[in-house]
């Protein structure tokens, strides 16, 4: 092999270790953490991510379940309060209860009979005018109509 | 498991402007073994797809700077490169768990193709946007110079040299040396023949070389 050619091979193989150099400074550049970043930012976190990537139908399926179990819990205990109060306790409740329902249908029964009462004669006393009204007109009109009306426009004679 | 890079440490010496003198080496396939060597099992991505946080640590360990590095050389700033990185991370975590990756041996390929497509994306959103995207890797050179050793200097000027490439040559010359793919990988990447993307690889090494060359006063 000649020197020329000797040199030319030199030549190459130190650029293309230089690059190899080059390229491991830039692969270096980057921190310590580099890779924990890059960990973190491939990896989504464990719980909020996860449920955008679960199939629509299995989160449909369990928003059903807590529905439906929330909704049983509240029938169970408006229906069969007794198993979750004291039964003492609510016989007291419901009797002060009734207590104040008596008391408010005193309050709102009382007026409404009264004045019913005073409708009724006020009611009374309007027919009664109303009569006497329609008697005075019935007489007046049956007077007027029934008069012959030539008599009314007749002229006195003599 | 990740290759070790011990075998890269290059040993530069400049002379006069740009030419790298070095002892010579196999040919540039030669790290093809190497990288290929590195290619993750398998059972590793079904485990991911489990969420298994071991698996999940083994598959950031061998992708993670790998991924980082083929964006970032796509003129990105390191913040930009690490969001685009951890968006190219969660796809593919996004993809494992609802199975919608097929293995079928080309896990590395689909990787890369999807990290590469994403940094080109962020640089046509950042022109939308006005963002000044400049290919001219000033701001990376500046940013890998900061501790101003022989390499760094070497480094700056080959970043420069890069930049000044075609966008064919400069693809495959990223996704050899900061993506560290083998051959048959890239071909797979690139849907291309190994014999193509080998030449491609060879001719943009001579370019890069020319180029250098004829910058090499001003790098």
């Amino acid at each position: 092999m000649s020197d020329n050619h000797n040199d030319t091979h030199a030549q190459r193989t130190s650029l293309h270790d230089a690059l190899d150099a080059l390229g491991q400074r830039v692969r270096d550049e980057p921190d310590a953490a580099f890779e924990t970043r890059l960990r973190a930012a491939a990896l989504p976190a464990p719980v909020v991510a996860r449920i955008g990537f679960r199939p629509r139908g299995a989160l449909a399926a369990a928003a059903v379940v807590a529905l439906a179990a929330t909704a049983t819990t509240v029938v169970l205990t408006q229906l069969n309060p007794g198993e979750t109060e004291d039964p003492a306790a609510l016989a007291t409740a419901l009797e002060a209860d009734l207590d104040v329902f008596l008391a408010l249908e005193d309050v709102f029964t009382l007026p409404a009979r009264v004045e019913v009462a005073a409708l009724d004669a006020e009611t009374d006393a309007l027919a009664t005018i109303g009569t006497a009204l329609d008697d005075d007109w019935a007489s007046e009109w049956t007077t007027d109509w029934t008069t012959d009306w030539t008599e009314a426009f007749d002229e006195p004679t003599g | 498991m990740i290759q070790s890079r011990a075998e890269s440490s290059p040993g530069i010496e400049t002379e006069g402007t740009s030419d790298l003198v070095l002892a010579p080496k196999a040919n540039p396939a030669a790290g093809d073994a190497q990288r290929a060597a590195g290619e993750l099992d398998p059972a590793i991505l079904t485990a991911c797809a489990r969420d298994d946080q071991a698996a999940w640590r083994t598959l950031i360990a061998h992708y993670g700077r790998r991924v980082y590095a083929l964006v970032r050389s796509q003129s990105l700033d390191p913040a930009t490169a690490e969001e685009v990185t951890q968006s190219v991370f969660a796809t593919v975590s996004q993809h494992l768990r609802e199975e919608r990756y097929e293995e079928r041996g080309r896990f590395e390929a689909w990787l890369f193709r999807v990290a590469g497509n994403r940094a080109r994306d962020e640089l046509r959103k950042r022109k939308r946007r006005g963002h000044t995207v400049t290919l001219d890797a000033n701001v990376h050179a500046a940013a890998l110079n900061r501790n101003a050793s022989p390499d760094a200097e070497v480094g700056a000027r080959l970043q420069h040299a890069i930049a000044r490439l075609g966008p064919e040559d400069r693809e495959i010359i990223q996704l050899r040396h900061h993506a560290q793919m083998s051959f048959k990988q890239i071909a797979e990447t690139l849907a291309q023949p190994v014999g193509t993307c080998l030449a491609r690889h060879h001719r943009a090494l001579k370019k890069l070389r020319a180029t250098l060359e004829q910058h090499g006063d001003h790098a």
